[in-house]
C-alpha cells in the first residue's frame, strides 16, 4: 500500500464518518410518522444527539472487538457476533434481570455491563474450546461454526430467561434484544464504552508492531520476541470487554465487528497503527449509517429495529468472503 | 555461548525426543538428519526456546571474562572466568530473540503485508534497523521484491521472506540460527544461496542448526552432524565421520553410497538405482 493510497484513505474514511454523522442528524420523522430530512427541532436536537452518541461508540466497540478477534484467532471471519460474544452478552444480561426480578432491582445496581462482559467471555472461551482441531490448532471454518452454535444457544437462553421474566419486565428486554441505538444512553455504559474503545484504540496504535506480529505462525511470533501467551490474554479480555460494553449499550447486533475491520484494512492497509483507528472509524460509520438508513424504512407500524439493518447488511457480505475462500487466502 | 541439552527430554504432543545430550559448537554448522517422524523439528524448536525440556536441561552456557570488581578493591586486579548458565525457557521472549533467530519448516505472514513490512517483523522487539533489513533482502534476493505482497509470491519466495526476517533480527548478541527443512520448496539456485548464507553466518561465530533431508546440501554445509531416528540420537560427530554408509545406511534403512567429490565432506548419497530394478 502506497503513502498516497493510504492518504486517499484516511480522507475516505474520515468522509464517510462525517457524512453519515450529518446524514444521521438530519434525518427524522414528523407526527405523521413519516421520514423527514431537515435542521431537527429544538426538543427533537437532544434525542438525535444521544443516538448519535451510543452509534458511535457501539460501532467503535464492536469494529475494534471484531480486528482484535481477527488478530488474535488470524481468521478474517471472525466478529463478536459470528463467534457468539454478543449472544452470550445477551443471554447474561437476560438472566442478570431475571436474577433481578426475584432478588430486587438493586441486583443489577452496577449496570449491564458486568454480566455482559461475563458472558462475551464465557461464550468465546466455549467457542475457543469446541472450536479447536484436536492437534491443537485451530481450524478457521470449525471455529466460526462453533461459534454460531454458541451463539444460537445463548440466543435461546437469553429467549427463554426473556420467557420467564414477569410480564412487565418483558418490554424493555425485548426491544433491547433486537438491537436499537438508545436516543437516551445509559450513561454509566456509555461511559464505560467510551473508556474501553479509547483504551482499544491506544493500545493497539501503540502495540500496531506486535499486533502485526501475531500474525505470523506462533512459533516465528514467540521466536521473533512476541509473548505470544500473554499478548493472546489481552486480545481475549480486549474483544470480550469492548464486545460487552457495545452489547449492553444497543444490544447484540449483528456484523458491525466484522465489516468494520476489512473496511479498515482496505482502505489504510493491514499494518495495525493504522488498521485499529480506521476500523474504530469504520464502525461508527456503519452502525450510525445504519441507524439514519432505517428511518427511511417505510415502516407504518413503527420504525425497523437497528438489528434487522444490520444482518440484512452483513450477512451477504459474511457469505461473499466465505465464498471467496478468505479464510485460506488470508495467511501465507 | 554455547548452546546445551544435558539429558534433556521433549515432549511434543504425543512424542518424546531423548534424553538426549548436545553440544552445538560456536562458529559450526550443524547439520540435523533422521528419517520422518525421528525428532529434527522437535530438536529445532526446543533449541528455539519454543518447547521447554519436560526432564533434564536445554540452556545457553557462557564463559566471560569479567574483571571482578571486589577482587580490584582489595588491590587483586584478576579476570575472572565466570560462568553463567541461562536456561532457554527461562529467558524473556524479547530478551530471547536478539539471542537466536528461527525460521520454521512452513512460514506463515499474513497475505497482505508487503515483502518489507513482513521481514521488517523481525526486529519487532529491538530497535528498527532500516540498513540491516535492506541487506537482509539484498542477501536472500528479494529486495526487487520488496513493495510485492507476500501473497502474490511463491513458496520459495516466502521461504525467501522468512529467512531474510532471521537475518533482519540479528543483533550483536545473536548467537544461534536456527533452520528448518528449509531445502524442501526450494530450487537449486536459492539452496547455494541458503548455503552461502549458512556458511557466511557460522563464520561470523554463530552456531547455525539446520535439519534437511537432503544430502548433497547437508555434505555442502555441514561441520557437525546429528542423525536423530525415532526420538533418540543415532550418530553425532564430525560431518566426515557421519557421512559414512556403514552409519547412515541403519538409520535411514537404504543403501548409501561414497560420490566422488571435490569439498571439504565427503558425499554420501542414498541409492535409488536398485529399488527401481528390483520393482
Amino acid at each position: 500500500m502506497t503513502a498516497r493510497r493510504q492518504q486517499l484513505g484516511w480522507i475516505c474514511l474520515s468522509f464517510l464518518l462525517v457524512a453519515s454523522i450529518g446524514c444521521r442528524f438530519l434525518v427524522g420523522r414528523n407526527g405523521a410518522g413519516q421520514w423527514t430530512f431537515a435542521w431537527p427541532t429544538s426538543d427533537s436536537i437532544e434525542w438525535r444527539v444521544g443516538a448519535l452518541i451510543s452509534a458511535l461508540l457501539a460501532g467503535a466497540a464492536l469494529s475494534l472487538s471484531g480486528i482484535f478477534l481477527q488478530t488474535l484467532l488470524r481468521n478474517p471471519l471472525a466478529s463478536p457476533f459470528v463467534l457468539g460474544l454478543s449472544a452470550g452478552s445477551q443471554a447474561c444480561v437476560a438472566g442478570a434481570y431475571w436474577i433481578a426480578a426475584i432478588g430486587g432491582p438493586w441486583l443489577l445496581m452496577g449496570g449491564a455491563i458486568f454480566p455482559a462482559t461475563v458472558g462475551a467471555l464465557s461464550a468465546l472461551g466455549v467457542t475457543l474450546y469446541f472450536g479447536r482441531g484436536k492437534g491443537g490448532g485451530i481450524d478457521p471454518i470449525s471455529l466460526v461454526l462453533s461459534g454460531v452454535i454458541v451463539g444460537t444457544v445463548a440466543a435461546a437462553l437469553a429467549s427463554l430467561i426473556e420467557w420467564l421474566l414477569p410480564l412487565e419486565m418483558r418490554p424493555a428486554l425485548a426491544g433491547w434484544a433486537l438491537g436499537r441505538v438508545p436516543e437516551v444512553p445509559d450513561i454509566s455504559v456509555a461511559v464505560i464504552c467510551a473508556i474501553a474503545v479509547c483504551i482499544g484504540i491506544f493500545m493497539g496504535i501503540r502495540s500496531g508492531a506486535t499486533l502485526d506480529a501475531m500474525g505470523l505462525s506462533e512459533d516465528e511470533s514467540a521466536s521473533i520476541g512476541i509473548h505470544v501467551a500473554r499478548v493472546r490474554l489481552y486480545l481475549i479480555l480486549g474483544s470480550s470487554v469492548l464486545a460487552a460494553a457495545a452489547t449492553a449499550l444497543c444490544g447484540p447486533l449483528a456484523f458491525v465487528g466484522l465489516i468494520g475491520p476489512h473496511m479498515a484494512r482496505s482502505c489504510v492497509g493491514p499494518r495495525h497503527r493504522n488498521a485499529v483507528l480506521a476500523a474504530a472509524i469504520s464502525g461508527s460509520t456503519l452502525l450510525i449509517a445504519a441507524d439514519a438508513v432505517r428511518h427511511f424504512a417505510p415502516a407504518s407500524t413503527g420504525r425497523l429495529p437497528i438489528g434487522v439493518v444490520c444482518a440484512l447488511a452483513g450477512g451477504p457480505f459474511f457469505l461473499i468472503l466465505l465464498r471467496r475462500g478468505a479464510a485460506k487466502a488470508w495467511m501465507r | 555461548m554455547t548452546l546445551q541439552f544435558e539429558s534433556a527430554v521433549i515432549q511434543n504432543g504425543e512424542f518424546v525426543l531423548g534424553p538426549i545430550d548436545l553440544q552445538f559448537r560456536p562458529a559450526a554448522v550443524t547439520v540435523v538428519v533422521g528419517p520422518n517422524g525421528g525428532g529434527k523439528s522437535t530438536l529445532l524448536r526446543a533449541a528455539a526456546g519454543l518447547l521447554p525440556a519436560h526432564k533434564g536441561r536445554a540452556f545457553l552456557h557462557d564463559t566471560q571474562q569479567r574483571t571482578d570488581a571486589r577482587a580490584q578493591s582489595v588491590n587483586e586486579p584478576s579476570a575472572t572466568a565466570i560462568f553463567t548458565d541461562q536456561e532457554l525457557m527461562r529467558i524473556a521472549p524479547a530478551r530471547r530473540a536478539t539471542l537466536l533467530s528461527y525460521v520454521p519448516q512452513r512460514p506463515e505472514s499474513v497475505a497482505g503485508f508487503s515483502v518489507r513490512t513482513s521481514v521488517e517483523l523481525g526486529r519487532v522487539s529491538m530497535r528498527a534497523n532500516a540498513p540491516q533489513v535492506q541487506l537482509a533482502m539484498e542477501r536472500t534476493g528479494i529486495a526487487a521484491l520488496a513493495d510485492e505482497l507476500v501473497g502474490h509470491l511463491s513458496e520459495g519466495q516466502r521461504h525467501r521472506v522468512a529467512f531474510a526476517r532471521a537475518l533482519a533480527q540479528r543483533t550483536a548478541d545473536t548467537r544461534l540460527l536456527i533452520v528448518d527443512e528449509p531445502t524442501s520448496a526450494l530450487d537449486p539456485s536459492w539452496t547455494r544461496t541458503l548455503a552461502a548464507q549458512l556458511r557466511h553466518c557460522a563464520s561470523e561465530g554463530l552456531s547455525v542448526i539446520v535439519a534437511t533431508h537432503d544430502f548433497a546440501f547437508a555434505g555442502a554445509v555441514a561441520d557437525d552432524i546429528v542423525a536423530l531416528a525415532q526420538g533418540k540420537i543415532a550418530a553425532t560427530g564430525r560431518a566426515q565421520d557421519i557421512l559414512a554408509p556403514h552409519i547412515l545406511q541403519p538409520i535411514f534403512n537404504v543403501p548409501f553410497r561414497m560420490v566422488e567429490h571435490l569439498a571439504a565432506n565427503p558425499l554420501c548419497l542414498p541409492m535409488w538405482s536398485d529399488a527401481i530394478n528390483a520393482s
